[in-house]
């Protein structure tokens, strides 16, 4: 398949599952996944800003990802924080170069193996609600092409959080923020509770929870809410069978 | 937040802060017209903690009588509900028998907020305006953190009825619920399945164990999340 066609198919995929009764969370590891596979860099994360303008992570692709989003948040320096503030796009193809813009972002950007970080805000109009981030191992720029890839990316992720109805009115758009922020939350509490069930790291309980949600057709959130609540349905997902 | 701490203060001036003089407080900081706060366990086992006015009892009343209304989504979709014109047709089709209601009543706006920390619920706030229109993004942003600060103080009061104090700081030291402490959600889930409890008792638990230790509810979720404390039997402390 070439390029296009990869993208196309993606793109596609991601429309498809833009239904009106869509899982946000799952939906945006999905998009930062494809990003990685497709914009020829190693990772990509997402953060989003809530109500009172904090931003949290909602999503990354790997777990260095996910480290280094983190660190930005609790050191409140770095590109992506920049690019959101800013509301343009913060692009850094070696952190290596001196002088350093953001010396404690870039030790710990090394320490988690990147080089380069590109950071594309997530825009409604005049509101910034986030940042699509991407991450390299290799100093990397990205070329013209790559860059509107990873605009319509973010456009895409945008949407996804969005409906169409809460573009047009302020307060709804807050809503969709919050709940996509809430279903977040209750993600992280059905995955500290499976961990403890069944002795699983945090990202081998998010992997597990989220397979099981594709194998078994179900929302994520759905599945998340089913474990915490005790149901019935699926005592299989903390009590597996063991394979004959 | 601060400013929210400082308006409720201010508000029961000296006095004792609880999760009704949240409520009280929110409705002249907002200018709205009136608020009702009700916990429940769920929809059918709710008490009603403060009512502001006669209105917003009614309005409480009524969607708990017909099972349907903006509390009572906001409840059971575990979302915000904004209700800018309750005159305007969607919200007739949303709930028929609430809505002829409700502008009986006097209400043109109802607003429900649920208190809630993921897949914890505790209640709801629900605000209304007798002249509708929307909340705008300021009043929105402030009613959030009411419904942050009611939510705060009914998870302490959980904790120790017999840890009464009037002193806000003492009250309220901060605790990561509302920012982005993803480690205490997690940790929530897994005290949950070490004590086969839910989560609202298995956070009530994590900070009495912090609070008993003299450390931040981070510091306590960080060690549950690497194993290195557990929540298992009688005295885990």
């Amino acid at each position: 398949m070439s390029r296009e066609q990869e993208l196309s198919r993606v793109f596609v995929e991601l429309a498809d599952t833009l239904v009106a009764d869509f899982d946000v969370i799952e939906f945006l590891h999905t998009l930062t996944e494809r990003c990685a596979d497709l914009l020829e860099v190693d990772a990509a994360g997402i953060l989003l800003t809530d109500q009172q303008d904090s931003l949290q992570l909602v999503a990354a692709s790997t777990l260095q990802a996910k480290q280094l989003e983190l660190f930005q948040l609790q050191s409140e320096q770095g590109p992506c924080l920049d690019c959101f503030t800013t509301g343009e796009p913060v692009s850094c193809a070696d952190l290596t170069a001196q002088p350093q813009q953001w010396p404690r972002f870039a030790a710990a950007a090394a320490e988690a193996g990147f080089v380069a970080v590109h950071a594309l805000p997530m825009r409604l109009r005049e509101r910034v609600i986030g940042a699509l981030n991407l991450f390299s191992v290799d100093p990397t720029g990205l070329n013209h092409t790559t860059l509107a890839l990873g605009r319509a990316f973010a456009d895409v992720a945008t949407i996804g959080i969005l409906s169409e109805r809460a573009a047009r009115e302020q307060n709804l758009l807050s809503q969709q923020l919050q709940n996509a922020l809430n279903t977040r939350i209750i993600i992280e509490q059905a995955k500290g509770l499976l961990a403890e069930r069944r002795d699983l790291s945090m990202d081998q309980a998010f992997t597990t929870l989220r397979g099981y949600a594709r194998d078994n057709g179900r929302k994520l959130t759905e599945v998340a809410l089913a474990l915490i609540d005790g149901d019935n349905s699926i005592t299989d997902l903390t009590h597996p069978q063991p394979i004959r | 937040m601060d400013r929210i701490w400082e308006l409720v203060t201010r508000y029961v001036a000296g006095g004792t802060v609880s999760v009704g003089s949240v409520c009280a407080a929110c409705v002249p900081a907002l200018g709205l017209d009136g608020a009702a706060l009700w916990l429940a366990k769920d929809v059918n086992r709710r008490l009603l903690i403060h009512a502001t006015d006669k209105i917003s009892g009614v309005l409480h009343e009524t969607q708990f009588t017909l099972g349907e209304g903006p509390c009572v989504q906001a409840w059971t979709e575990r979302v915000m509900v904004l209700t800018p014109d309750l005159a305007a047709d969607d919200a007739a089709v949303r709930w028929p028998m609430f809505v002829p209601e409700a502008l009986l009543a006097g209400a043109g706006a109802v607003f429900a907020f649920p208190l809630q920390v993921g897949a914890i619920r505790v209640g709801v706030l629900d605000l209304y305006r007798k002249r509708p229109g929307p909340l705008t993004p300021a009043q929105l942003a402030d009613a959030l953190a009411f419904t942050s600060a009611a939510l705060t103080l009914v998870l302490r009061q959980a904790r120790s009825d017999t840890d009464q104090t009037s002193n806000v700081e003492q009250t309220l030291p901060p605790d990561g619920l509302s920012g982005g402490q993803v480690e205490v959600y997690q940790a929530t889930g897994m005290v949950a399945g070490q004590l086969d409890t839910g989560l609202e008792e298995a956070l009530l638990r994590l900070r009495a164990y912090a609070f008993a230790h003299a450390m931040s509810i981070t510091e306590t979720a960080q060690l549950v999340v690497d194993r290195q404390l557990r929540f298992g039997g009688e005295d885990d402390d």
